[in-house]
């Protein structure tokens, strides 16, 4: 993550139109967005989507951020607004599947092309919603956990207690599909 | 509390897939940005407005001038009675009969 400061720098130029500074704000906090997006809703597609919206948004509102240096907190609070929408509404519009999306399932994911990625978010399922932000911001965005601690709102012990359980729980599953997989291929 | 084995969770990065995401961040940015464009206030228009609205006022004025310069010449001095008299004198003639001459002076007591 760029450091507070930087960012901060961005933000301003940023509530002055300055296109450069939005594409600077873009590829330093997109993904974040997308993966605090994804561990909420869980679907590739719809983190895009929720990643996309929200920040178009938060660059749109971008005068409300009353604290520049915390642009990333105020950024994934968006994000994590509009990811509970899409939930809600995919509730409405999805009901029968919506089981199989928010709750793990007992069988593993399928084996094929997909493979690698369907069991991870599989596996995300059984690690709560903090855990998952905190395992994929650690793990993908390389964020320390002090950066997590100040974006999540959580203290920096926690953010270690909750990669370390999801770490734990994230193995675990991942182990018992790979386990499944190749009783699979005996039969 | 030390869990240094990392979770290889490479297969859920959007940004794996370089031009896609590239394109996607491009995307966002020029939403953002049109959503962002200013709308221009009133005072301003008027202040960006003004040169052109000066050309036109000035060209409807030349018009106009031009227009009234026209029609009051379009006469000529052959319909005026102090003309028409003054010819008689010159050519040492008279009015042909007293309506001639009261025809003459009509149209120019008629004008307010």
């Amino acid at each position: 993550m760029i450091d507070p400061e930087a960012t901060a720098a961005l933000v301003l130029r940023a509530r002055q139109g300055d296109t450069e500074a939005f594409a600077a704000l873009a590829a330093a906090f997109l993904r974040a967005s997308y993966l605090t997006a994804l561990a909420i809703v869980g679907r590739l597609s719809d983190a895009e989507d929720v990643a996309q919206d929200a920040f178009v948004v938060a660059l749109e509102r971008i005068g409300s951020c009353r604290e520049p240096e915390r642009f990333a907190r105020w950024l994934l609070q968006i994000v994590r607004n509009r990811a509970l929408n899409c939930l809600d509404r995919r509730r409405l519009r999805d009901v029968p599947r919506n089981e199989s999306t928010v709750e793990p399932a007992s069988e593993p994911p399928p084996v094929g092309s997909m493979q690698l990625r369907a069991r991870l978010l599989q596996a995300l399922l059984h690690v709560s919603e903090i855990q998952r932000e905190v395992v994929l911001l650690h793990g993908l965005e390389e964020w320390t956990h002090l950066e997590i601690a100040a974006a999540l709102g959580i203290s920096v012990g926690m953010s270690r207690q909750h990669l370390f359980n999801a770490r734990r729980v994230l193995r675990g599953r991942l182990a018992e599909y790979a386990e499944s997989e190749v009783r699979h291929a005996r039969r | 509390m030390r869990d240094d084995d990392k979770l290889d969770l490479r297969a859920l990065d959007p940004s794996r897939d370089r031009e896609r995401w590239r394109q996607l961040t491009e995307s966002v940015v020029q939403r953002a940005a049109a959503r962002l464009r200013p709308v221009p206030s009133i005072p301003s228009q008027m202040v960006a407005w003004r040169m052109p609205v000066l050309a036109v006022a000035a060209a409807l004025a030349l018009m106009t001038w031009t227009a009234i310069a026209w029609s009051e010449t379009d006469a000529g001095p052959e319909a005026e009675p102090m003309y028409l008299l003054s010819q008689w004198a010159a050519r040492d003639e008279l009015p042909a009969s007293t309506p001639q001459i009261l025809e003459a002076f009509r149209g120019h007591h008629d004008r307010p």
